[in-house]
């Protein structure tokens, strides 16, 4: 039996939408990335490669 | 990565699918051959059909697909963004785990993790860490599983 498992960057209101970029909530757009770190990259709590995905428009 | 090496499957709605696949199979590296080789499980129920490498198209009683799936594999099931599709697998009880890099910032705007009407009881916390710039990591188990 496997579980499912649901992995999010999330601001402290509860947010999760364009944390790497995009334009989707104009200025806001982008919210993880002074954050985004070796720290954050390296660890096992991030997908890595995600901010780069975020980038992208996810 | 670990999070993709410890995983059997992705799982993801039609709009990150859609992402996805229009730039992962042209790149290379360890993280485009892990996102390229692994399963992944498209919820959609306008897709007819999915393209990428090894992708399935999941339609019809997503929940009961879902349980199926869980059943079927021995490790990790994970979900990439949709907060849609979370919340449907939240109203079902169908989230073991949420792992959540918590960012020291309000934005005011936009998709929430958890939408209106979404639960999650008795809530495990099983680690903390706090990063060097703000940053909490955490990772929630549900005790409450649909069976």
């Amino acid at each position: 039996m496997g579980k499912v498992v649901v992995s999010e960057f999330i601001t402290l209101d509860g947010v999760i939408e364009a944390p790497g970029g995009g334009d989707s909530l104009g200025e806001a757009s982008g919210w993880s990335m002074p954050y985004f770190n070796d720290e954050t990259q390296s660890s096992k709590w991030l997908i890595c490669g995600k901010a780069t995905l975020c980038s992208w428009g996810a | 990565m670990a999070d993709l090496r410890e995983s059997d499957a992705l799982l993801m709605g039609r709009v990150t699918y859609g992402l996805h696949a229009a730039a992962w199979p042209s790149e290379t590296g360890e993280f485009a051959d892990l996102m390229n080789g692994l399963p992944k499980y498209v919820v959609s129920s306008t897709l007819e059909n999915v393209e990428w490498n090894n992708s399935w198209l999941i339609n019809g009683n997503i929940p009961e697909e879902i349980k199926k799936l869980r059943q079927e594999v021995p490790r990790t099931i994970l979900i990439d963004g949709g907060s849609d599709l979370v919340n449907l697998l939240l109203r079902h009880d169908l989230i073991d785990e949420c792992r959540l890099l918590v960012h020291p910032v309000v934005v005011g705007q936009g998709k929430r993790l958890f939408q209106e009407g979404s639960q999650m009881e008795r809530l495990k916390l099983v680690e903390a860490k706090l990063f060097s710039t703000g940053v909490v990591a955490l990772i929630y188990q549900s005790n409450k599983i649909a069976e």
